[in-house]
């Protein structure tokens, strides 16, 4: 899967667990550009991600995303 | 930068010398009586000391005892220091004839409030040359601080609007510094155990009060040392008295102890609080003294 | 030495010009110097805490780095942190774990006679431990992370411990944004003796002004509580609140001018705390680097593992560690309360993140704001009752009278009060402009310099007329 269609499934999950519709995701898109993206709702989302895309992530890499593109980065390595 | 300082120092004189005018101008409250116990008082009779002084002798009983003049100079949560330094302020604008002094329990222990308490002093400062050794007892920086025209009324601003109206309704200028009280106890004494702990003594208190000393007998002044009513009983000897007692009797001075007297040990009705007693017990107790130093004054 | 007295202005102006007369490379042996004279003046003997931890911890994260196993570097990384816990407990909370063990051992004692403690000891804290440990340990985790190279030169790395504007509150500086700044010295800029020296008044101004005077009255209502209505102690509570603000923020601007006239950039702590909508927005403005030092190494370690617990790994995260926050700042059952009652709030805001969202849609925002900004500060006020009580129970008697609202108000002392509520009027109107009006007419900021100028002479000459001179000790000095 390349990077395009990971994010084309992450948008609804994000839309989902941060409750808002009108999300946009690029790869250079963090925390600080979505209001209801915090620290709590962090967990959430990975949360779902995993159960999504059936992965489990180390602590490490959650700890380590800067944005969605480390988050892509992270996914990938998992499903391929 | 330095226009910023230059700014500073105009405000600093600007409002430090609206704080004097107002300040100089109270008509009510603490600060007033403070500044006419400075500046003002001319009686013949003084009664110094702390809130004892301030609430257990009455000035008016005293003239009627003794025919002179008096004036209650008593302050809250002052010591030695303070009264030593109101002396020489006062002797220097005339000499009374008779002072009491009110010497407390713990008169002579090391306290910081007794110097926090001088700042009352602050505002007189330039004028008064001969309170500046207390003044500067403050701290080692004081007179730094007093550089800033503005620090002599530091914390004062809302008392002194106050003191400029009639806000202030306790001590009427009739009392002659006398603040009354009118609480009553109810219950017997307890029991208090005056030689512990053992607190330090400050040995600036001990000579400021050999100091008062000196000055009254120098200008003839007729000088009592009093320890008031106090309603509680005590086993032990308070340190700070028993010194004072000593170079009380060296110099031939009388030190009148009125706290084991029977009648108030049995009167909770005359007492406001364990230390200070109420209006009636301070007729009474006025009364008492006035009688005791005018068989005194006359004996010599 | 607290830095609102003659003796700590004599040495800092001493220090600073020392510090620029010096040679860039030597200034961080400068630091360490007058960091161990102003750890020193307090305590002399303890000196020894802070300069073993620094040398511990320095040795140990680069051994950590140079480790030929996994498992060589993380004994190390656990030896290390064991130390740095151990020095804590040690001193702060040995008491507290031998009274309670004592306690619960007296509640199962049979017999009449009930034991003391026999193990209580009477030492002090050495200064600013909870602050220099918690740095040392944060420093030790990015090593283990491998987000940051291990500090070579053992000098920098004591000069970031012993830095003295932060040794006695704080902030809880992280090690990669203090070093690189330490090797970036720059020669005197006029900027940083500017924008330091205007933080410092400022600083010293809510200290000496507002915390200072609240406190007279604060004190005079809570030491003598028993004999007090639930009005006045519901004031004073209030007031402590801002007390507590003006305190601790108050000293924070004190050490982060300091620190920038220094030439150094140390983190922000506070950022208007009191016009928080939540308490989660609270947390995230007050105590800056403490909270993100919780949520760096603990929550969020925490909230992952657990994760698989959904919305409840959020609960636990929050409850454990706002319970350890509580219980950092003393060993207390108070405190343990007071960071529970953080946890607990936090969680039901969790829970009800859309509803709340949801409802925030149907009203105006300003009724929002207001609503959210007084609840936020009431309960934080609330829980600040637990804080500053010496036991639960004392703390327990006084919300009883509060919810009560038994008797009258009590003035105290009137000239003290008014002055109280005028204080705490000025500093609430400086920061609520900044908070809602910032892009109108500035003061401290403006261009004109007369403007400037005639604010911090306005600040300066409150401090003259109003500051409390006499006393006024800082109420986080145990930490």
């Amino acid at each position: 899967m390349d990077t395009d269609q990971l994010i084309e499934q992450l948008i609804p999950i994000f839309k989902d667990v941060l409750d808002n519709d009108d999300i946009k995701l690029t790869a250079q898109t963090t925390a600080e550009d979505i209001e209801e993206w915090d620290s709590l709702s962090h967990i959430e989302l990975t949360v779902a991600i995993e159960r999504h895309f059936k992965i489990r992530f180390a602590a490490k890499e959650i700890q380590n995303w800067k944005n969605v593109g480390d988050l892509l980065d992270s996914i990938s390595l998992k499903i391929n | 930068m330095c226009a910023f300082l230059l700014i500073v120092i105009f405000f600093d004189l600007v409002i430090g010398k609206v704080m004097a005018h107002f300040y100089f101008k109270q008509i009510s409250g603490w600060e007033y009586f403070t500044r006419y116990a400075i500046e003002e008082t001319k009686a013949d009779l003084l009664i110094f000391g702390a809130s004892r002084a301030q609430k257990q002798h009455i000035p008016a009983i005293f003239e009627d005892s003794t025919n002179i003049d008096s004036y209650n100079v008593g302050k809250d949560d002052v010591s030695i220091l303070y009264s030593y330094a109101l002396l020489k302020s006062v002797l220097k604008r005339y000499t009374p004839k008779v002072i009491i002094l009110d010497f407390e329990n713990k008169g002579f222990v090391q306290s910081a409030v007794s110097y926090e308490v001088l700042s009352c002093l602050l505002p007189f400062y330039k004028t008064h040359p001969e309170l500046k050794e207390t003044i500067e007892m403050r701290s080692p920086f004081e007179k730094y601080k007093l550089l800033s025209s503005i620090y002599p009324y530091n914390s004062l601003i809302i008392k002194i609007i106050a003191g400029n109206t009639t806000f202030y309704t306790k001590g009427k200028k009739e009392d002659k510094g006398y603040i009354p009280l009118d609480g009553k106890l109810n219950r017997s004494p307890y029991v208090v155990n005056l030689s512990t702990p053992n607190f330090e003594i400050d040995s600036v208190k001990v000579e400021q009060y050999q100091l008062f000393i000196n000055d009254c007998k120098k200008r003839n002044i007729k000088l009592f040392i009093v320890r008031s009513p106090y309603y509680f009983k005590t086993i032990g000897l308070d340190s700070s008295i028993s010194l004072a007692k000593t170079i009380a009797a060296k110099n031939n001075i009388d030190f009148l102890d009125y706290s084991t007297n029977e009648l108030f040990l049995k009167s909770p009705q005359l007492f406001n609080d364990t230390i200070h007693v109420n209006t009636t017990g301070a007729t009474i107790f006025s009364a008492m003294l006035a009688s005791d130093i005018k068989k005194r004054l006359a004996n010599k | 030495m607290i830095f609102n007295s003659v003796a700590f202005i004599l040495f800092f102006v001493v220090t600073l010009l020392l510090y620029y007369c010096l040679p860039l490379k030597y200034r961080w042996w400068w630091i360490i110097a007058t960091g161990v004279f102003f750890y020193c003046y307090a305590n002399p003997v303890y000196i020894i805490v802070p300069l073993f931890i620094a040398t511990v911890t320095y040795i140990a994260a680069l051994q950590m780095q140079k480790a030929a196993t996994e498992k060589k570097a993380t004994s190390i990384y656990l030896l290390a942190i064991i130390t740095n816990i151990g020095l804590l407990v040690f001193f702060k909370y040995t008491n507290f774990f031998t009274n309670t063990f004592i306690d619960v051992f007296n509640l199962f004692n049979s017999s009449n006679v009930k034991v003391s403690n026999p193990f209580l000891l009477n030492i002090a804290a050495p200064l600013g431990i909870s602050y220099i440990t918690f740095q040392a340990i944060g420093y030790l985790i990015e090593i283990k992370k491998g987000n940051h190279e291990a500090e070579k030169h053992l000098g920098h790395f004591t000069a970031y411990l012993l830095f003295f504007p932060k040794i006695i509150a704080g902030p809880v500086e992280r090690a990669h944004n203090f070093l690189p700044q330490l090797k970036a010295i720059k020669p005197l800029q006029y900027d940083d003796i500017s924008i330091g020296i205007k933080q410092f008044i400022w600083g010293l101004f809510k200290k000496l002004v507002v915390a200072d005077r609240l406190s007279i009255y604060v004190n005079a209502v809570y030491n003598n509580y028993e004999h007090h209505s639930g009005i006045t102690l519901l004031v004073t509570a209030i007031f402590y609140l801002f007390q507590m603000y003006a305190d601790f923020s108050g000293y924070t601007d004190m050490a982060l001018g300091l620190a920038r006239m220094m030439g150094f950039n140390l983190t922000q702590n506070f950022n208007r705390p009191l016009f928080a909508k939540s308490i989660t927005e609270f947390w995230r403005k007050w105590h800056i680097s403490l909270s993100t030092w919780f949520a760096d190494y603990f929550y969020n370690p925490i909230a992952i593992k657990k994760r698989d617990w959904g919305k409840w790994s959020i609960v636990y995260a929050s409850f454990t560690t706002f319970i350890v926050l509580g219980f950092w700042h003393g060993a207390n059952w108070t405190f343990i309360i007071f960071g529970a009652m953080h946890g607990l709030l936090l969680s039901i805001e969790f829970f009800t993140r859309k509803s709340r969202k949801d409802f925030r849609k149907k009203i105006p925002a300003w009724f929002n704001s207001i609503t959210g900004i007084a609840f936020t500060c009431g309960y934080f006020a609330l829980s600040l009752i637990f804080f500053r009580a010496d036991t639960v129970t004392e703390a327990l008697n006084i919300l009883r009278k509060i919810i009560t609202l038994e008797g009258r108000f009590f003035l105290v002392d009137p000239p003290t009060l008014l002055l109280s509520l005028v204080v705490i009027g000025i500093m609430y109107l400086i920061e609520f402009k900044k908070e809602f009006f910032n892009s109108a007419f500035t003061f401290s900021e403006n261009n004109n310099w007369l403007v400037r100028s005639l604010f911090y002479s306005f600040l300066l000459i409150m401090i003259l007329l109003t500051g409390v001179f006499d006393g006024g000790q800082f109420i986080y000095f145990q930490f």
